[in-house]
């Protein structure tokens, strides 16, 4: 399934809705673990906290699964989902809200593809949340073999193997994968520059 | 060996997913599965439940064949005269019949406070 297709994000909605179980899993493998990490970081990496608030936001998004209209990608309107529930979550526990002031480094477009990025860079939380959202908005096979051959670190032979693909033929999907999501980061950082 | 921008697209690229989507910034695997069966349990259409009226007059049903049972096949005389295994059998089956209703009134009240 294509999720970089905006009416295939509203039919996984509509079906979730309905109550489809494998629909759920398609979400769940698609989603899940990236809206973690957006809440994760949001909350200043406070595990305990970012597990409640995860949970919440996806059965939030699971009983309002119906009202998506596919007016914005799926993710982004999980997203969405996510910071009313940490602001809720903030104001319930008393934790102070975010000042949230680091604003997205032009660096990161500049030298992503010229030279290393400067550890703050890559560690700044804007950073970190923008790659979440680009790398889930991805198509699923960018996204699988990215997050295999650089988060889990696998051999390209693995992945080849995983994905069904010739080692050459997964070489080449890393390569546009890696170019896809230096685009959406363009794209988000845009984005992020007009608001 | 001087790196092309391919090298440092490669190189910056796994940096950002392991700040980004490290194994520290996902769900612990028994924290996901729970979850997982949370969301399934909430999305599996509930089955149709049995009508309250339906049971309610079902519980009737069996009260009155209670009664109707004890009426026909126990009398007070033969408990306290000769109490013998067949009337005690009727006794116990009358008795268990007359309790229906009352299980099924459990029934309908629990629904309505949804235990």
């Amino acid at each position: 399934m294509d999720n970089t297709n905006p009416s295939s994000d509203t039919r996984l909605a509509k079906r979730v809705a309905a109550g489809n179980e494998e629909a759920l899993q398609v979400f769940f493998e698609r989603y899940a673990d990236p809206l973690f990490a957006f809440i994760f970081h949001h909350l200043d990496s406070a595990r305990e906290d970012a597990e409640e608030v995860w949970q919440t936001t996806l059965l939030a998004a699971m009983h309002s699964a119906s009202a998506f209209s596919g007016e914005s990608r799926l993710f982004t309107w999980l997203c969405a989902i996510a910071r009313h529930k940490i602001t809720d979550f903030r104001r319930r526990t008393g934790k102070p809200t975010d000042v949230f002031s680091d604003v997205p480094s032009q660096q990161l477009l500049q030298l992503m593809a010229t030279s290393p990025l400067p550890e703050d860079v890559v560690l700044q939380r804007t950073t970190r949340i923008l790659v979440v959202k680009a790398l889930a908005t991805l198509p699923d096979d960018y996204r699988s073999a990215l997050l295999a051959r650089y988060v889990d670190e696998l051999p390209v032979t693995e992945i080849s193997s995983m994905l069904g693909r010739s080692y050459k033929a997964t070489e080449s999907l890393l390569s546009r994968a890696r170019e896809a999501l230096r685009q959406r980061l363009e794209h988000l950082e845009e984005k992020h520059g007009e608001n | 060996m001087v790196k092309t921008n391919e090298d440092h697209l490669e190189e910056n690229t796994k940096r950002l997913l392991r700040a980004a989507l490290g194994s520290e910034a996902r769900p612990s695997p028994k924290v996901r599965s729970r979850t997982l069966a949370l969301l399934s349990r909430q999305v599996r259409p509930k089955k149709p439940a049995f009508p309250d009226a339906a049971l309610a007059f079902l519980g009737c049903l069996a009260f009155i064949g209670a009664v109707w049972f004890a009426g026909r096949y126990v009398s007070l005389d033969s408990i306290t005269a000769t109490l013998s295994s067949s009337h005690l059998l009727a006794f116990v089956l009358a008795l268990n019949l007359a309790v229906i209703p009352f299980a099924g009134l459990v029934i309908i009240m629990r629904r309505k406070t949804d235990v």
